[in-house]
Parts: structure tokens; sequence; C-alpha cells
């Protein structure tokens, strides 16, 4: 196996144990793969590849138009975790702070609570608490994770 | 930054991570909340004075939220009243309730909804739901870290059909897929990749719900 690969797995494995829902919206993702247009399937080196089997079956060339899907290199999935994570502590933050802030100028309780009382248990969420435990862990992935890497960096 | 280094930041900004991470449904009710005071920032925009409010006529001592849909006249939760100065009618703003299509008769889950008083008024009154006529805006919200399947956009894309296509947005954190953004591009509803509070898609989403609801005043 490939570092890449094996560094990739790796990190999916740590995330299915600690961020789990965010393993699987990356793994749906990952199986997918990645949607190419007829034109940039040149840049992917298997459009030679490809069009060869056109050829040899007779069949139509590809088109500009056409659409293929190629499978993310180790690399790209980890740079697509990478953006996940950062995506994560941004939208945690931001969506505590602005309902925290919201809380304050209309002067009502700053625990907001989710959940009908009648049916299901409800969850409350100290949002001062939990704000400024979302800011510190943004501070940190920000400081972790705002810099890509450079393509042919080497490993 | 090397690739080791990164698989080490990784490994170090998924621990930071874990631990204020409230679990798929809190983070996803968290992130409905704060497209709530988008909307409030919308109305206010258009003219209008805002209540968050579970009675209709006090302001609420305390926020609580569905997290599952639910009816809109059930429940002691909170939602946002909107006057407008020199109009009688009012909107109100709802997390999680289900509006009925006017053609089809089915109720759909609107994550977002702002509705015409009156009509959520008939709706209390009478058990009965909102209507999609009287639907100003709807959100469909996906707290996702990576791109919404194709799936997801199928979905919105039913849903719109059935409340109104220009009303209806389609909004996530994460970027876009290039297959999810075609499949939108050419329609009359938006998705809003790379929406949280503060991004520029966030302004985009406010303009859109502003202009929304300054074309319903100026259609009484």
């Amino acid at each position: 196996m490939a570092v890449a690969d094996q560094q990739y797995a790796d990190l999916m494995e740590q995330l299915k144990a600690k961020l789990p829902d965010l393993a699987e919206q990356l793994d749906q993702e990952f199986r997918q793969g990645r949607a190419v247009s007829g034109e940039r399937l040149k840049q992917e080196g298997t459009f030679a590849e490809r069009a060869g089997r056109l050829a040899d079956t007779d069949l139509p060339a590809l088109r500009k138009s056409d659409i293929a899907v190629v499978p993310y290199t180790s690399e790209e999935q980890i740079e697509l975790i990478r953006e996940a994570l950062l995506t994560l502590a941004e939208t945690m933050y931001a969506s505590r702070s602005v309902l925290l802030k919201t809380a304050v100028e209309r002067q009502t309780n700053t625990t907001v609570a989710f959940g009908d009382p009648e049916l299901e248990s409800v969850v409350h969420i100290d949002l001062p608490g939990e704000a400024e435990r979302a800011s510190a862990a943004l501070q940190v992935t920000r400081a972790l994770l705002a810099t890509r890497t450079e393509p042919g960096e080497s490993r | 930054m090397s690739s080791n280094d990164l698989v080490q930041a990784i490994e170090q900004a998924i621990g930071a991570l874990a631990p204020v991470y409230l679990g798929k449904a809190a983070e996803s009710d968290l992130y409905e909340a704060s497209l709530l005071v988008l909307c409030i920032e919308a109305a206010q925009a258009a003219g209008g004075n805002t209540l968050l409010t579970q009675d209709g006529l006090t302001p609420a001592s305390s926020l609580r939220f569905r997290t599952q849909p639910g009816n809109l006249w059930s429940g002691p939760f909170t939602f946002v009243l909107v006057s407008f100065p020199g109009l009688q009618t009012k909107l109100e703003i709802h997390l999680g309730v289900y509006v009925m299509a006017s053609t089809s008769k089915v109720a759909h889950e609107c994550d977002i909804a702002i509705i015409d008083h009156q009509e959520a008024e008939r709706s209390r009154q009478a058990g009965v739901y909102p209507r999609s006529r009287s639907l100003v805006a709807a959100i469909e919200a996906k707290h996702y870290e990576s791109s919404p399947s194709l799936g997801v956009g199928r979905g919105f894309l039913g849903l719109a059909h059935e409340l109104g296509e220009k009303k209806c947005s389609l909004v996530f954190p994460s970027r876009s897929s290039a297959n999810l953004g075609a499949l939108i591009a050419k329609r009359s509803s938006e998705a809003y990749p790379e929406l949280w509070p503060g991004t520029v898609a966030a302004e985009r989403l406010r303009s859109r719900l502003d202009q929304a609801i300054r074309n319903w005043k100026a259609s009484l």
C-alpha cells in the first residue's frame, strides 16, 4: 500500500472513531468519485486509454460534453478531509456564536432548548460555554489546517 | 506543509474538534437555528420589526426549537413574528414545520419557513397545515461538511416543485460537487453552498430573503 493510501486509511479510522458522522459523509462522497468533463479528462491521464477503447470497438469518440467519474486519489481524499474539518469548525462556532448574540440582544435565557418535552427528552445547550469551546477548537483547527498542501511537496 | 505534516495536523484537529462536537442532530439543530437568525436579519432589512416569541404576543424568555418536523400549531416553540410599520399584515418565521403543497395537498417539512401570519394563525386556530401559496420563502438546510449527494439535490428539487421553485433555497456549509451544482443551476430555486453565519453565501441568501419579503409586501 502506498504511503498516501495508508495515511488516508489511518485518518478515516480516526474519523470513524471520533467524528463518525463526518466520516460517513466523506465516505459517501469518496464512494461517488469525482465527475470530470470530457474536456478535462485529458488532464486525468486516462483519456488515451478510454479513447483507445472506443476506437478499438468502433464506437463514437469522446466529446467535450461527456462526463466521466474518476476515483479520488488518496491525496485528494486527505485534502477533502482537511476542508471538511475546517468547515465543521467554522460552522460549529458560527452557529453557536450567532445564536448567543441573538439571545443576549433579546435578553432571553442563553441556554437554548431543542425538543418537544411531551414527546422526547429535551436537549439543553449552554450557548456561552459551547461558543467558548467551539471558538477555542476553531482557533486550533485554523492554525493547524488553514494552509493547503502545496502540490509536489515531499513527504 | 508536507503531506506528513498535514496528516499530523489533521489528527490533531480531529482531537480538538471531537470533544466539542455535540452530535449530528444537535449540530444540525444549531445550524438551522442560526439560519433563523439570518431570516430575522432579512426581515429587518426589509423593514420589519421582529419579535422572538412563543405566544405571538410577548417576547420569549428562552429559546426552544423543534428537533423533528412538527405541526405549526403544536408545542411551545419559539418563532419569529415580523410586523411592518404601516402594514396590518405580518409574517412568521418557523423552524421545522409542515407546509401543505397547494396542488398535491401533501404536507412537506420546511426546515425554515417564512409564512404569512394570517395563514399561520389559520393553521393554529383550525389545526390545519399552512398552505404553500402563503409561503414567502422556505429553506432546506443540510448540515454537511462534504458535498451533499445528488440524491439530496433531487429531493430538494422535488420539494421545490411542490412548494414553489422560486421560494425554495438549499443551503449547506460544504462546497458543492459539480454534479449537484449543475443539477440546480438552471432552476428557479437556488443552492447556497459554503453557507454559515458571516460568509458571503449567507449575505447572498439574506439578500434573496430580503427581496422575497419586499415582493410579498408589494403584492399585498
